[in-house]
């Protein structure tokens, strides 16, 4: 998941900061940038045309399918922030997150069929192909590329941050090192290069989360099944209850499903076959990755004094109970994890350009010149993200950290609604889209601002813009009707 | 609370739930598949 603030790490690891180089982790994530180099650039023979950078030519096989999946479903959040909130809450986890997690991996499944036979390059091409509105596909694209700029902004500077603590490396020189190494093969090849390094990562993932479980069993015994009293189904910063978690399934869900970074491994498949097996089989590697992560993060609880617990408590695991060659796999675990879900948007950014913007502007282009500037937008967002990066490291850039929390939510306050309900219900209209599109983002931007002031006490601010949005998506469809155009495009695209 | 009382009754209920619905998605993919498959085949036979 790439949302989920990863500020909270910030001030106590800057205060960890060494000075020492440390040359053996640095080796190790030399090696693994040069296996990720060496397999993203063998992407560029691969992709001759705007259908291999985009959708990987939508070749997918089930096992890359599944790889990808699970690989862009994990981030530098679901590491450290994960492991951290179980080592402070316990079985919540299940409750709050990986519940949601596999109502999305149900949904996803029984959706698979329909997302997978679009036929298309992008997710506002969705909007566009449904609602014959060029505006309406042009808003979609800029907020997508927007918001993705924040969230790879982000993760190249929490990856900084963890490569900095463990290498010795400078911070600008870490969120460099880790930024140049992904920019340059997912220019190259896109999707293509993207899926395979993905398939790489999801092994050194897969390996290093049941190394570091076995590891974690091995040393806390039988006392990791003892449940301490904060740690039970419905622990946490607040107190919690069925409620709670049903609130959170209302967040979770939507917020994931409107991600351009999933949907567009449905478009990289050849058939509904290959999409349902993704979904499913991809959602129960996350499932079992999920678990392995609770099980670190209770026995972080038992390893650790206090004060290393949160989202210190995977540096912490891997520089003083771990250490040597199983350090080494919990530092590619991490690396792994935050690279697979940045490529993936980065990926996103430069595609979206190339293909919802470029294309569609002036005379009709040819496949040769979407792909040229698709690179080249990808290489300017690459640098643009990794000196945004180094911004932050230099001076605090509050702004950024808390879009990144309203992100998700506003994904799924804006076009979720009109990208899925419109794929079923032919009385949805281009105005119902622009009236859901708008009230949502001005009602959860509106109870952001009021919550961030304390003028209003909500669980989260993408909750009203979604009922507002929904309101506001049936009521103006049905009040409006449905033009020729639209009739037309239900029939001929859905 | 104490060991062995209702909270680890809800552990195994929510870890029920979550690996309930994990099966389900992958059973419902098989299910659809094995179904669309058998449609094709009937429709070519046809």
């Amino acid at each position: 998941m790439p949302t989920t603030s990863i500020g909270e790490i910030e001030e106590p690891l800057k205060s960890r900061r060494r000075i020492k180089m440390e040359w053996k982790w640095l080796a190790v994530f030399g090696v693994y940038s040069l296996v990720m180099l060496i397999i993203g650039i063998k992407g560029y023979d691969r992709t001759e045309d705007r259908a291999g950078f985009a959708v990987a030519g939508r070749r997918l096989s089930t096992p890359y399918a599944v790889a990808t999946w699970l690989a862009t479903f994990q981030s530098g959040v679901a590491v450290v922030g994960f492991t951290g909130f179980t080592s402070l809450y316990g079985y919540s986890f299940i409750t709050y997150l990986t519940i949601p997690i596999a109502i999305v991996t149900v949904i996803f499944t029984l959706l698979a069929s329909k997302l997978s036979k679009l036929n298309v390059y992008t997710v506002p091409e969705i909007i566009e192909q449904r609602y014959g509105d060029y505006k309406l596909r042009l808003f979609s694209t800029i907020a997508i590329i927007f918001l993705s700029g924040v969230a790879v902004t982000i993760q190249l500077y929490s990856a900084g941050l963890v490569l900095e603590a463990v290498t010795g490396v400078p911070l600008i020189w870490s969120i460099i090192m880790v930024g140049l190494v992904l920019t340059v093969y997912v220019v190259l090849g896109g999707m293509t290069s993207v899926v395979k390094t993905d398939m790489i990562q999801a092994i050194c993932m897969g390996v290093g989360v049941l190394v570091i479980t076995f590891m974690i069993i091995n040393k806390v015994g039988l006392d990791l099944f003892v449940v301490p009293e904060t740690m039970g189904v419905f622990s946490g910063p607040v107190e919690g209850g069925w409620v709670l978690a049903f609130a959170w399934i209302f967040v979770w869900v939507p917020g994931v499903m409107a991600q351009s970074i999933y949907l567009q491994r449905f478009y990289s498949v050849p058939d509904k076959y290959v999409a349902r097996k993704m979904a499913a089989y991809g959602g129960t590697l996350t499932a079992l990755f999920y678990t392995c992560v609770l099980i670190i993060g209770l026995g972080a609880f038992h390893l650790l004094p206090p004060g290393s617990l949160g989202d210190l408590a995977y540096p912490t695991l891997l520089q003083s109970e771990l250490g040597g060659i199983i350090g080494a796999v919990g530092l590619i675990l991490l690396i792994a994890s935050i690279q697979s879900s940045v490529d993936s948007l980065l990926n996103i950014m430069g595609t979206y350009a190339a293909e919802d913007i470029y294309a569609k502007l002036g005379p009709e282009k040819t496949s040769e010149s979407i792909l040229r500037f698709a690179r080249f937008a990808t290489l300017a967002f690459g640098i643009l993200t990794i000196i945004m990066a180094i911004a932050m490291s230099l001076r605090d850039l509050p702004l950024i950290a808390q879009l990144q929390s309203l992100s998700q939510g506003l994904m799924g306050a804006t076009i979720l609604l009109p990208l899925y309900i419109g794929l079923f219900w032919k009385k949805a209209t281009k105005i119902g889209t622009y009236a859901a599109m708008l009230g949502g983002l001005t009602t959860t931007v509106i109870f952001y601002i009021l919550k961030s002031n304390n003028i209003v006490s909500v669980f989260h601010e993408s909750f009203p813009g979604l009922i507002v949005a929904t309101i506001l998506f049936f009521s103006v469809s049905l009040l409006t009707k449905t033009n020729d155009v639209e009739k037309k495009n239900f029939h001929n695209f859905v | 609370m104490e060991r062995g009382s209702r909270m680890e009754g809800s552990i195994i209920i929510a870890f029920g739930i979550f690996y309930g619905l994990i099966i389900t998605s992958i059973t419902l993919a098989h299910y659809l598949n094995w179904r669309d498959r058998r449609t094709s085949q009937i429709k070519e036979e046809n």
